[in-house]
């Protein structure tokens, strides 16, 4: 499971504000194993989820002093991890790292030709989604956020979200069945 | 091929009511399109398979820990040592505990601030479902403390360590740290070691002479050792008792529990949960099911501690409950508990979920009286047959054999959650057993189902050439989809037989209830349980109708709750078991402990009421709320 993080007390992130390390390495323990797990989910790979939450993490420390508490703070640091998932993976550099990955991954053992896709296989469909497609789904399925927060970091309404996600698991759906269809053609 | 515009709507629907945003009457709606709609109907069984996978993700690697890493990108500081302040006792992570591995599942944790101070029994069952596939070692050590076992023993310790890797291997020691008076009291030692092939257990012979002075062992201080060896997957006659690590058979059921609150235990925040023994059994006999320990009756109270993060139990604890026949339930138990007074005490010391184990860990010894258990794995791909399920619930093949006699087996697994298919070539014609449950699968198919008990999972039959049996610790939903998506079907088996003396009709119980007017029915239930069979014997002298009630995901304590009604019969049957006289109402009946069953006689119709338990009190009140 997750971190199970509570509100951070409001005096450890004024002092984390100031400046104080102490207070900064708490909040990113409570929070950086969560943070990571999304990146992976967006990113499908482990070594970019890393580098993308360490550098999450030095935005936040940089941007600390303008969080005046106008969202909850598990808001306002996972738009940020979020806008920082999505910059690197613009990037094709870090793109083409990820397909060269994805193609050299073996297959897990004792599959059956005709077996349902493994967990793998859906994680690396959702990876292959759209991003716009691609955060609702892993936060709402994947990650169990709830809609109206993930409106709240999207920025977008609770609608645009019950949409996406619905468009996303149709297209994982018809992604996993084309997959099935190609390997029964193989066998 | 685009869908038409009503299954347009459809769908978005379904992925609506998938996330519990459909109203009752858009869901109606939904109901009677997809009654309509075959590809429909195959769309959502594809987005719940979707669902659980999504949300069930194990992480073949750590999540890693990039704290220092960070912290050196944005406080540059010296190598030296930092001091680091206890600044903050309130905000932890899962990293307090001595973890390996962090084994990750979708959560629902939200990255919202405000943990909530309780979870609801829906999430908790789901929750700990979700646990169990993602789990795949385990390692944990427990204070075990009991009361009340021997009059002259009053109260026992011992140690506990368990050793777990998903799905099959375990290992159980208890060690017992009580000190006996003189005499020769059995130390309740138990070793038991189960892998893949081999289970193994040593523990005290069952002929204590202390607690039952006429029974004569060979030697003093003797241990039993027993050994079965090829023994099939998941086999419910040498059961690995997993339920204390994750346990989803007492969770099983959301309307069995009741969540209390927050707690802390090993300074790791936990949800507390109460539930009546009846329903926690699984738990408790999981530290129980070898060795001699004193008995509990079913509406005892049972408090479980679930770390938030892993949802292990940490700690649960026994308490006598209040019920008003309880006191003659010990005089036939022979034991002598106050009201409310602790009986057992379970507290863990350290665990973790582990990422390896030392060899040997699992190896079981060569010795003991041995068993076998006539499994004989093939190691040739999955037979891709149209008897094996295609939806397998997300659940991966792990092994494949055969039990002889031709008896196949094939196996699922994911973490903790298994799947088992034992395909069954026989002549003979199958009959379910008494209570079990009858379930239409389509228009010419049929299963039989049973919930889960002691020595077996959760079960669904098809019967038939071959006859196909799913058993499965998956909850009774999904097991159910499991068969469906088998391509034989099930053959309906003979509603009517015909005996020298009587006809005996199986029915569904409301059509059964309409059939026999004398019978009434209960208004009240224990939580869970709902009819699920009937039988209508028609004779000369009499008609009989017996109603079984069941509770859909487990039972640890007998085959449910049973309701014979016959007339006319003028008197109760004799009986030479030891009875009590009870009143209901204006008429007096007779409550048989051995059986555990309530009967009288009303009027010319015989009521009898049987709960298997022997707990009268819940007896007492289903028969007082015939009508």
């Amino acid at each position: 499971m997750g971190a199970a993080v509570d509100e951070p007390d409001p005096t450890v992130v004024e002092a984390a504000r100031r400046g104080d390390p102490a207070a900064f390495e708490e909040l990113v323990r409570a929070y950086q194993p969560h943070a990571w797990r999304l990146c992976f989910h967006l990113s499908g790979d482990a070594e970019v989820a890393s580098d993308i939450t360490q550098e999450a993490f030095v935005r936040v420390y940089r941007f600390l002093p303008r969080y005046r508490g106008e969202s909850k703070f598990g808001t306002w640091l996972f738009s940020i991890v979020r806008r920082c998932a999505l910059d690197e993976l613009r990037r094709s550099a870090r793109r083409k790292r990820i397909a060269d990955r994805l193609r050299s991954q073996p297959q897990p053992l004792g599959r059956a030709s005709d077996d349902a896709p493994s967990g793998i296989e859906v994680r690396e469909a959702v990876v292959e989604l759209p991003m716009d497609l691609r955060e609702p789904v892993v936060l709402i399925d994947m990650l169990g956020e709830s809609y109206r927060d993930v409106a709240a970091v999207l920025g977008v309404p609770e609608g645009t979200i019950k949409s996406r996600v619905h468009r996303a698991r149709q297209l994982l759906l018809e992604m996993l069945r084309a997959d099935d269809r190609e390997r029964s053609d193989e066998a | 091929m685009r869908p038409e515009p009503s299954c347009e709507r459809a769908r978005a629907a379904l992925s609506a009511r998938l996330d519990g945003e459909l109203d009752a009457s858009a869901s109606r709606e939904l109901d009677r399109h997809l009654e309509g709609c075959p590809d429909c109907r195959a769309q959502e069984r594809d987005l719940r398979w979707l669902r659980r996978s999504l949300r069930v993700q194990p992480l073949e690697q750590e999540v890693p820990d990039l704290t220092e890493a960070i912290m050196a990108r944005v406080v540059p500081l010296p190598t030296a040592a930092k001091k680091r302040e206890v600044w903050l006792p309130r905000l932890r992570t899962a990293a307090v505990a001595a973890v390996v591995a962090v084994v990750v599942v979708g959560a629902s944790i939200p990255f919202l601030d405000r943990r909530p101070a309780t979870a609801s029994a829906a999430e908790v069952v789901r929750e700990v479902r979700a646990a169990a596939q993602g789990l795949h070692g385990y390692r944990a050590s427990f204070e075990v403390d009991e009361w009340g076992w021997h009059p002259r023993v009053p109260h026992r310790s011992f140690a506990a360590d368990i050793w777990f890797q998903a799905p099959e291997r375990m290992r159980l020691e208890i060690g017992d740290l009580t000190a006996y008076p003189a005499g020769t009291w059995p130390r309740n030692e138990i070793t038991l070691v189960a892998n893949e092939r081999t289970w193994w257990l040593r523990e005290p012979a069952t002929c204590p002479t202390e607690v039952l002075p006429r029974c004569v062992p060979a030697r003093r201080g003797v241990v039993e050792t027993r050994r079965v060896v090829g023994r099939q997957p998941f086999d419910g006659s040498t059961p690995v008792p997993t339920d204390v690590i994750v346990p989803i058979e007492t969770f099983s059921d959301a309307g069995s529990i009741e969540v209390l609150g927050a707690g802390r235990v090993l300074d790791r925040d936990t949800y507390r949960v109460a539930l009546s023994y009846r329903h926690a059994a699984p738990l408790v006999a999981s530290l129980q099911s070898a060795g001699t320990w004193r008995p509990f009756h079913p509406l005892d109270r049972v408090e479980v501690w679930l770390d938030q993060a892993t949802w292990f139990p940490l700690r649960f604890e026994v308490t006598a409950g209040t019920s008003p026949e309880r006191n003659s339930w010990e005089v036939a138990v022979g034991v002598d508990d106050a009201p409310g007074a602790i009986l057992l005490d379970v507290r863990a010391t350290r665990f973790a979920s582990a990422g390896g184990s030392e060899p040997g860990t699992f190896v079981a010894p060569e010795t003991g009286t041995t068993r076998y258990g006539g499994f004989v794995a093939s190691r040739g791909a999955y037979p891709s047959m149209s008897v094996l399920p295609a939806d397998t619930a997300g659940l991966s093949p792990y092994r494949t054999g055969s039990l002889g006699r031709g008896r196949t087996v094939v196996a699922y697994v994911r973490g903790m959650t298994w799947l088992k298919v034992t395909l069954i070539e026989e002549r003979r014609t199958w009959f379910p057993a008494p209570g079990t449950e009858e379930v239409r699968l389509g228009p010419r198919s049929w299963a039989y189902y049973a919930p889960a008990g002691p020595g077996h999972g959760r079960q669904a039959t098809l019967p038939g050439a071959p006859r196909i049996v799913a058993e499965s610790n998956l909850p009774r939903e999904d097991l159910i989809e499991v068969v469906r998506s088998i391509g034989a079907n099930g053959e309906r088996v003979p509603s009517v037989v015909r005996t020298a003396t009587a006809t005996i009709s199986y029915l569904e119980p409301k059509a059964a209830l309409r059939a026999a007017r004398f019978a009434l029915a209960p208004a009240w239930l224990p939580r869970g349980y709902r009819a699920t069979s009937a039988t209508l014997t028609s004779a000369p002298e009499a008609r009989s109708l017996t109603i079984h009630y069941r509770h859909p995901q487990v039972e640890y304590e007998g085959t449910g709750i049973r309701i014979t009604q016959s007339r006319p019969v003028g008197y109760l049957p004799p009986t030479s078991e030891d009875s009590i006289r009870v009143r209901i109402g204006s008429l007096v009946a007779r409550w048989s402990f051995e059986r555990g069953e309530l009967e009288w006689v009303d009027g010319s119709i015989y009521r009898a009421i049987a709960v298997p338990s022997g707990d009268l009190t819940t007896a007492l009140r289903i028969a007082g709320s015939l009508s």
